[in-house]
């Protein structure tokens, strides 16, 4: 294979000449008077010692103007010395209005603290004030306290964050847990008493707006709570109900009616 | 006899306006007050004694023991 042979300078753009073989075979590149073997892949760079040319400059000038519009975005300029440079009085100033910034935060955090200590405090005496005998002992225990509901539902209001007021079954047994409260930020105290307040008032309307955190739906059939599985039907046990469907209706639909309201 | 309203608050645990009954004045500031806070959907309840459970209040009621006021229940 003939040697391939680069002697001409007018086609240069630039100082450096790269050639890189291709993958066929191993190429021989003549630059001047030197030879080079060049293997596939394998690329050379002649310098051609031309530092003039119209390509040449009109290269160095594009880069010249690149650099400067593209660096002079990345440079990090600092200001001018007599910005940066402070005096003692303005260094001591600086401490100053930084010293009396800190003791602002201070003392509005110490009064928020103390303004939130107060709240919980009345909070806690009108919720005292308010609560029965029996809630007051179950409370002083700190244990959840006991509120019938208006539909004559039993709820224990307890201490929980979240979803702190547990219902309970005719036989005693928790079966749901209720998430509702006052919307706004109020001491938790308050929250209690609004909560005790509203179940003794309107159970029925604010369990519903409740939310339930664990246990079944809940529901109110004829304006009392409904309890999956229940022995006793609005109140009367299941021998009562019959008894008196014995009395009211006729015989032959009295069970079948029962075992649907039971079901 | 003097009665209290209380309005549930942040800042205060509660904010309280009592009033005599004789008292005009003091009847007349309840009752805006009452009205500032409904307007805010907040509701009321009546409690006259300690631990019984209360009745709820759309109109103010200068004849109410205790009046307790909380923010509208939203669901958590």
């Amino acid at each position: 294979m003939p040697p391939i042979v680069y002697s001409g300078t007018g086609i240069l753009a630039g100082p450096l000449w790269t050639y890189t073989a291709g993958s066929s075979s191993t190429t021989t590149v003549t630059w001047g008077n030197q030879s080079f073997n060049v293997i596939p892949f394998q690329t050379v760079t002649f310098t051609s010692g031309v530092t003039s040319s119209p390509q040449w400059d009109a290269a160095r000038a594009r880069h010249v103007a690149y650099r400067q519009r593209n660096d002079a975005t990345l440079r990090y300029f600092p200001p001018p010395r007599e910005q940066w440079q402070q005096t003692r009085e303005q260094i001591e100033a600086e401490d100053e209005r930084q010293r009396q910034a800190r003791e602002e935060r201070d003392r509005r955090q110490a009064e928020w603290r103390e303004n939130a200590r107060a709240a919980r405090v009345r909070a806690e005496e009108l919720l005292w004030r308010f609560l029965s005998p029996a809630q007051r002992e179950r409370y002083m225990a700190e244990e959840p306290f006991e509120v019938i509901g208006s539909a004559g539902t039993r709820f224990l209001i307890t201490r929980r964050a979240i979803a702190n007021i547990t219902v309970v079954s005719p036989d005693g047994n928790p079966v749901a847990d209720l998430c509702v409260h006052p919307s706004g930020d109020l001491p938790v105290h308050d929250i209690w008493l609004a909560q005790k307040l509203a179940l003794e008032t309107d159970e029925e309307s604010f369990v519903g707006i409740a939310n339930v955190h664990r246990g079944p739906p809940v529901s109110y059939v004829d304006g009392r709570m409904f309890f999956p599985g229940q022995r006793q039907i609005y109140g009367q046990t299941v021998e009562e109900v019959e008894e008196w469907y014995e009395d009211e209706v006729p015989s032959d639909r009295a069970m079948i009616t029962v075992e649907r309201r039971l079901a | 006899m003097t009665s209290t309203l209380h309005v549930m608050s942040r800042e205060h645990g509660d904010i309280r306006k009592e009033w005599d009954p004789s008292n005009s004045d003091e009847v007349e500031d309840a009752r805006r007050t009452f009205e500032t806070f409904r307007a805010k959907r907040y509701l009321a309840y009546r409690v006259d004694e300690a631990g019984e459970p209360g009745t709820t209040m759309h109109q103010f009621d200068e004849s109410a023991g205790a009046i307790i006021m909380s923010p509208q229940p939203v669901g958590g």
